[in-house]
């Protein structure tokens, strides 16, 4: 019984996989129509310019642009390599050909796809151009034709599932087509299609005396001979000449073995314990009353009842060397064993070369997709690069029974989209004005009628409404990538002020690890994880440092998680390979770097985990965010430090005190107090009658109050710690308290309170201040790099079920290549195996700068300006090297080894040329800040080959900077966050970013610096700047109601004091913040009403209308949530957004995000109702239709016909025109007879003749066969 | 003496099994020799003959279809074992569905075949008729009329031609020389259609499910750089329709 409830089951799975797993991986197209185009030009007349028009991958690649970020680049018809329809650049595009700049070829109309079709055959070709479409040619992409629909088309005893122009075409061919026995059945799906074919009735049909076939009764019908169902030919009633026999034979569209008779008829299911027995030949016996029932009868000598579900299917016993007990044919077995376990016939599972998920596939791994396919386990590689992941479910319920039965897919990884998700906002609060305009947009929605036809609909949308626009929070980028398949938070809590929450794949993508081309954006995407980790401290009270914030970053933790978070982002960082060889390309600097012991449990990871497989994912079920986006990490200093203890103010309050008692004894020191009346009214303070009583004591209290202040001074100048300077505060406090409670010096001198203070003044000397600047903890992730040398280049060929691959091959070793590619016989080899000859370096030529040159030296070069001395500060200095075979090189300002070295010479990949462009700063700036700093500079360059050998002894580049007095105002060579602002913005954060250290100051006036009221927050130090082109000020620039100039000026030298030595901007930096005189919404989303079919799916185009906002409107559509949206093919430029999509019938909700550039957003949905009907268009949209108005629902019906006086008079429910035909009712529109447009037609007819009459409505939509059949009598 | 006989018997015997052998090589030999000789039409007669020689031509003409992909040479195509496997759905750019550039691919098929042995059906109807002129006939020719036409299970060629053969005894006229060969095209061009239809539309073709469902045909794929090399093979008379298809390829890295 599970049996058959585990075959029926593989019916429906395989049947639906067809289309659930494509819809996983289906990428959606869309159609535009645009203005102008050639369209009278064919594709031949292309291709014919193209010599031969002949084309080959190799040219393919070697000419294809990566991506259209190149200059001009748009969608060229027919490029010079052939290519039709393929981004490239204009002058890559053949010159008469139609090119669009800036355009996606799926938005021209010369690369429109359609549909190509051909009714009469019934063949429907999807996708596809116009100019290539020999036939009639619609903008249904997807085809979603009538006549497209497929049926079962039977066949005597044989069935098909095609359309029926097919099916029409097949009986004609298989003799059924006479006196039109069609026999196409709608409302049959594909599975109970292949049933048909077993329930066919069939019979003896006996064609003359003795003679007989064993057919259909539809077959014997058109042979003209006597049926006689369920007989078989050797049935001795029958009297014909066909004898039983003890061959078999395999049989089209059935899995058994069959006897066969004398005649070569067909007989039953082969059982060898009745091939004597005269009553298994006389009528037909079911295969269910067969051997073997319900079983596949794999490799059973005996029985031939086969199922190629339950594992078995009739094959050639001599082919495959199996011994049956009669005939020629068994029921091959079609399970497989793999690994240990039995897999059926179909069953499909997923194989790994390691772990899995959690950003732990290991570089060159693949997802790899095994399939039981009558008895033969075949591969099929998921995409490389781990651009494709293998799902797989186990357990799948059919009727309320659970049945197992693997199965695997490859579907399209997402890790791109993750990644992208980072640059989303972070958790933004939610303002009044954006809760109102929230709520207002959505119950102006919620009064939609289309949509909520009921009070009680209303109500709800309402409700929700109000509950989705009252949350404080917009949806995050945590809550975006929980949501988006695929993806990952990952939180990175290192130390208490350096966390945060970063999106993930749970699959990284890989690398093209030797191709330069992708290089730079490797780099980019492994950036991300390059952070700085500042850990704050500050001196403890006896000296020595205490940690204020982050000390964890100073643990091997740091390096760990940051490793952990840059190999998640791809192939970066440190991380093994498929044969858990480690290598890593990473920099830690001031924290420990990864232990041996953490670096071997990596490999763990090139495993496969028994068990473990990528489950199809379910939005429903991800997890809800944690944690908060910190952005940039630059952890605050203070939030948590300990409140410290003011000294000054107690010494000073001591001082007061003893000031204000001192002025009742006006014997004392009246200088002393007449000063200090100056500062504060004492008088006020403390009543007249407190101070005469404690008025002896008081020139003692002033004194020690003096001496606190001064001890407390010479401390902090001596560089004393917080306890130190106290002693010696509190040493200066006794003696000044003995000087003035003394008459003399030598009265002084014998006090004892006097050799206190100076036994407290010495013992301050020990505890001296320690400096404790902040420790700046940097990770560096870079793309992984292979192993040095081709040791395990042989791996990669050792196992003929995962087929070596480039990726694969290079992740084995720098030095690994892959030959014969794509001769089927491909071989990961050692490149150059004994290799002992080191890379040589030499200077490059060609590159140059402004003002200066290169001079070549003994091993190296000097950078020199244009009369051979130094050069200016803080100038861009390109230098360039060349190798002698492809090599990795770094550099550094003293003679260190390589894997020491911490900058890199050009790119991460094995190179000839390596350039890098540097600037240095001024001497004098470092000099003054104590700074061993000098205008001589000499870098130490080495490289290394694939082998691991580095180039001999030490290349120098070296060059001067000229010293002397700074009289060069700083630079602002960049800036982040001018431009657009949202329309609730009232504040904007603008980065300034100068060539050298300086403070900024902005203002709405142009004035000069010190004039200027705004300051910027500059926290860069000297020597350590925090962006890669220089030093960084921040500012918070607020926003009015309309846009505003800003103006930003820059001082140098912010540690000189004197600001005349300072050199400001002589002219400011001017940027606008334009903010939009409306908010982005949504107008209109369409379609938003009932659509009308006739076929399984349509093609429908969802519009989305918008207004206000900034000059670039995006929208995205989701039918699941807000969570999860998809960008909408056709948007950003106009304001009406179109998807095309492929759609099948039910209630469909689709919900609309719209954004533009400044931030703001607005959210739409829009509900309908597609239902199948009895007419469908027949094409799509016509051009120049009205925006916004759908193509798809209008149907023609003729509503009234009468004959009168020779004339056939025609009322139809609209506009339209009408043909008839005499042919029959499928007639081409284009052979009809025209009778006229209009919603009242009539005709003259003859009488007796049979008209079949179509109408076509006023959009040009035609149903798929004759409103009409008439005869006029 | 009894003995002695026996044995004389047996070497009769011995020496009459050998000539025997000798006679049957020998006439093998003269048979396989005869078999190697071109069959003249006029051993067969003008229809047989043409029906052997353009059958011959078409069903080479079949399987340069198979091999390439629907085309004489392919015209767009990649490199890969060694053959050029041409593209029937492609799409340049990344991340896209493909083109389908070889729509109505049956009516492509005709039309190439067509024009692929058109030279090789006229080279027929000229060896038999030099083959008659040399036997003192008189061969008499009209215009061909000449199509080709992928069915189930058979590829029907309708060829028409008017050829008078006459000699002194008299004439004899011959018009239809139409024939079938059996190939699986057809039907292999069909799966091939839902393979292209399907990943034009969706990236991907579940081929094992469609063999599930239709066990006649093995479907094989290969991914070959950022293409997908498709194999779809008749298991019954294992010829296989060859071609490739770019949609939706990835980038590395980006």
């Amino acid at each position: 019984m599970n049996r058959k409830i585990t075959a029926g089951f593989e019916m429906i799975l395989m049947i639906g996989m067809l289309f659930s797993f494509c819809y996983f991986v289906g990428f959606e197209e869309v159609s535009l129509v645009s203005g102008a185009e050639k369209e009278k030009m064919t594709i031949k007349d292309f291709l014919d310019k193209m010599g031969g028009g002949k084309l080959t991958e190799n040219q393919t690649w070697k000419n294809y642009p990566i991506s259209m970020n190149s200059e001009g680049a748009g969608c060229c018809f027919a490029s010079n390599e052939g290519q039709v329809c393929g981004t490239t650049s204009p002058e890559n595009c053949i010159s008469d050909s139609p090119f669009a700049e800036g355009a996606l070829c799926a938005a021209t109309s010369f690369c429109e796809k359609g549909c190509c079709y051909d009714d009469k055959s019934g063949t429907y070709d999807k996708n596809v151009l116009k100019f290539a479409c020999p036939a009639k040619w619609v903008k249904d992409p997807n085809c979603n034709l009538p006549g497209a629909r497929l049926g079962c088309c039977v066949l005597g005893s044989k069935t098909i599932f095609e359309t029926e122009g097919q099916c029409e075409v097949d009986s004609l061919v298989f003799a059924m087509g006479d006196d039109d026995i069609v026999d196409w059945r709608t409302g049959v799906d594909e599975g109970a299609c292949l049933f048909l074919a077993a329930e066919q009735k069939e019979g003896a049909c006996v064609i003359r005396e003795g003679e007989c076939k064993f057919v259909s009764e539809a077959e014997c019908f058109s042979y003209g001979g006597d049926f006689a169902e369920g007989s078989l030919c050797t049935n001795p009633s029958l009297n014909t000449s066909c004898k039983m026999t003890k061959q078999t034979k395999c049989v089209d569209g059935k899995d058994g073995v069959y006897f066969v008779d004398s005649c070569g008829n067909v007989g039953n299911i082969y059982d060898s314990s009745r091939v004597e027995d005269v009553s298994y030949w006389d009528s037909v016996v079911q295969y269910n009353d067969s051997c073997g029932a319900g079983e596949g009868n794999g490799d059973s000598p005996s029985c031939g009842n086969c199922n190629r579900f339950a594992g078995g299917i009739c094959a050639s016993a001599s082919e495959d060397n199996f011994k049956v007990e009669v005939g020629s044919f068994y029921c091959r077995d079609t399970s497989c064993m793999f690994d240990g376990v039995k897999y059926d016939n179909g069953e499909s599972w997923c194989v790994y070369d390691g772990a899995i998920g959690n950003g732990n596939d290991v570089v060159g791994s693949r997802h790899w997709k095994y399939v039981c396919s009558q008895g033969v386990v075949q591969i099929e590689p998921c995409a490389d690069y781990r651009n494709q992941i293998c799902v797989q479910s186990k357990e799948f319920e059919v009727d309320g029974k659970k049945v197992e039965f693997d199965n695997a897919a490859c579907i399209a990884n997402n890790w791109r989209e993750c990644i992208n998700l980072n640059s989303e906002d972070a958790d933004e609060v939610r303002t009044e004005a954006e809760k109102k305009a929230c709520t207002e947009s959505r119950t102006k929605l919620c009064g939609n009628y289309t949509l909520y036809p009921s009070n009680a609909d209303k109500i709800n949308c309402l409700n929700l409404a109000a509950s989705d626009c009252a949350s404080d929070k917009k949806v995050r980028m945590v809550d975006k990538c929980s949501a988006t398949l695929n993806c990952r938070v990952e939180k990175v809590a290192i130390a208490d002020k350096f966390t945060f929450d970063v999106c993930l794949p749970k699959y990284p993508g890989g690398f093209a690890l030797n191709d330069a081309r992708y290089q730079t954006t490797a780099e980019r995407l492994c950036g991300m994880a390059s952070q700085t980790c500042t850990v704050v401290r500050a001196s403890k009270k006896w000296g020595g440092c205490r940690y204020v914030a982050n000390q964890n970053c100073l643990s091997e933790t740091f390096g760990q998680e940051m490793n952990d978070f840059c190999r998640g982002l791809g192939d970066c960082g440190g991380s093994v390979n498929i044969v858990g060889e480690w290598s890593g390309n990473y920099i830690i600097r001031n924290s420990p770097g990864l232990s041996e012991s953490w670096i071997a449990k990596l490999s763990i990871f090139a495993t496969p985990v028994p068990g473990q497989f990528a489950e199809v994912e379910d939005y429903s079920e991800y997890l809800a965010a944690a944690g908060v986006w910190g952005g940039a990490v630059t952890p605050t200093v203070g939030g948590e430090e300990e409140k410290s203890f003011d000294f000054t103010s107690i010494g000073v309050g001591v001082a007061g005190l003893g000031l204000a008692i001192g002025a009742a004894n006006p014997d004392m020191k009246g200088a002393i107090f007449s000063m200090a009346r100056n500062f504060i009214p004492f008088d006020k303070i403390l009543p007249e009658s407190f101070i005469k009583v404690i008025g002896p004591y008081s020139g003692a209290m002033i004194g020690a109050g003096i001496g606190f202040v001064v001890g407390q001074m010479l401390g902090q100048y001596l560089g004393l710690s917080e306890g130190g300077s106290m002693l010696m505060g509190l040493g200066g406090a006794a003696i000044g308290a003995a000087y003035m409670l003394s008459p003399t010096m030598t009265v002084m001198l014998a006090t004892p309170l006097f050799w206190v203070g100076v036994a407290l003044i010495v013992i301050s000397l020990f505890f001296g201040r320690s400096k404790c600047p902040p420790i700046e903890v940097d990770f560096e992730c870079k793309p992984w790099q292979a192993p040095v040398g081709g040791n395990d280049c042989e791996e990669c060929n050792d196992d003929p079920l995962k087929p070596c691959s480039r990726y694969r091959c290079e992740s084995l070793g720098a030095g690994c290549e892959l030959i014969n590619e794509g001769s089927g016989d491909e071989l990961c080899v050692d490149g150059n195996p004994g290799d002992a000859t080191p890379p040589i370096i030499h200077r490059q030529t060609g590159i140059d700068f402004e003002g200066g040159d290169y001079e070549d030296g003994e091993n190296g070069f000097s950078i020199v300006n244009d009369r051979g001395g130094c050069v200016l500060a803080y100038t861009p200095l390109p230098i360039g090297i060349v190798t002698s075979e492809p090599a990795q090189c770094k550099f550094d300002v003293a003679v260190k080894d390589f894997d020491d070295m911490v900058f890199s010479l050009g790119g991460n990949s094995y190179l000839y040329n390596h350039t890098a462009v540097f600037n240095l700063p001024d001497p004098s700036h470092g000099q003054s800040q104590g700074s061993n700093w000098t205008g001589d500079l000499s870098l130490y360059v080495k490289c290394r080959d694939r082998y691991g050998l580095e180039s001999p002894g030490i290349y120098e580049i070296k060059t001067c900077v000229i010293e002397g007095e700074d009289v060069t105002a700083p630079k602002i060579v960049a800036s982040e966050g001018i431009g657009n602002v949202g329309f609730d913005v009232t504040s904007k954060d603008v980065m300034i970013v100068t060539n050298e250290l300086a403070t900024c100051k902005w203002d709405l006036r142009d004035v000069d610096y010190s004039e200027m009221g705004n300051d910027m927050v500059c926290g860069d130090s000297l020597g350590a700047p925090s962006n890669a082109l220089g030093y960084v000020c921040n500012g918070v620039f607020a926003i009015g109601n309309s846009s505003n100039n800003y103006y930003v000026r820059c001082m140098d030298q912010p540690w000189e004091n004197d600001t005349s030595k300072r050199n400001a901007n002589a002219q400011s930096f001017v940027f606008n913040l334009v903010k939009p005189s409306s908010k982005i919404s949504i107008d209109k989303i369409k379609p938003d009403n009932i659509i009308e079919i006739n076929t399984d799916f349509t093609t429908i185009d969802l519009k989305v209308a918008t207004s206000g906002g900034g000059v670039n409107h995006f929208c995205s559509y989701s039918f699941s949530g807000y969570g999860s949206m998809i960008e909408m093919f056709e948007t950003g430029d106009a304001r009406t957004h179109v998807q095309t999509l492929n759609v099948g019938t039910g209630a469909k909700k689709i919900y609309v995000e719209c954004s533009d550039e400044n931030g703001d957003v607005a959210r739409g949905l829009t509900e309908f109702r597609v239902v199948q009907g009895d007419f469908n268009v027949q094409g799509g949209e016509e051009e120049g239709e009205e925006e916004g108005e759908e193509g798809i629902s209008s149907i023609i019906t003729i509503t009234r016909i009468w004959e009168e006086q020779g004339r056939m008079n025609l009322l139809l429910n609209g506009a339209g025109e009408c043909r008839y035909s005499f042919t029959g009712c499928k007639f081409d529109w284009e052979d009809g007879v025209s009778i006229g447009e209009g919603d009242a037609l009539s005709f003259s007819v003859d009488y007796g003749k049979k008209y079949f009459i179509q109408c076509e409505d006023k959009y040009g939509n035609l149903p798929s066969r004759c409103l009409a059949e008439i005869v006029a009598i | 003496m009894g003995e002695k006989n026996g044995k004389r018997a047996q070497v009769t015997i011995f020496i009459i099994v050998a000539i025997m052998i000798v006679v049957v090589i020998l006439g093998l030999i003269y048979l396989m020799n005869r078999g190697g000789e071109a069959v003249r039409p006029s051993d067969l007669g003008p229809r047989d003959f043409i029906a052997g020689c353009v059958g011959d031509v078409v069903r080479d003409s079949v399987d340069k279809m198979l091999e390439n992909g629907g085309e004489i040479l392919p015209s767009q195509a990649i490199s890969y074992q060694g053959n050029e496997w041409g593209y029937l759905c492609y799409q340049a750019d990344f991340y896209q569905g493909c083109y389908n550039i070889h729509p109505m691919l049956e009516l492509q098929i005709e039309s190439e075949i067509e024009r692929d042995t058109s030279v090789g059906v006229q080279s027929c109807f000229n060896s038999m008729r030099e083959d008659f002129e040399n036997r003192g006939y008189d061969v008499k020719g009209g215009a061909t009329e000449y199509s080709v036409d992928l069915l189930p299970g058979y590829v029907k060629v309708s060829l028409k031609k008017d050829i008078e053969i006459s000699s002194e005894s008299g004439a004899k006229s011959f018009n239809d020389f139409s024939l079938e060969v059996v190939s699986p095209i057809y039907n292999l061009v069909r799966v091939t259609r839902e393979i292209v239809n399907s990943e034009s539309q969706f990236c991907y073709f579940e081929y094992n499910g469609y063999m599930l469902l239709y066990p006649e045909y093995d479907i094989r794929r290969v991914d070959y750089r950022d293409s997908k090399m498709y194999r779809v093979i008749d298991r019954r008379s294992g010829d296989e329709f060859k071609f490739a298809v770019r949609s939706c390829a990835f980038a590395p890295g980006i």
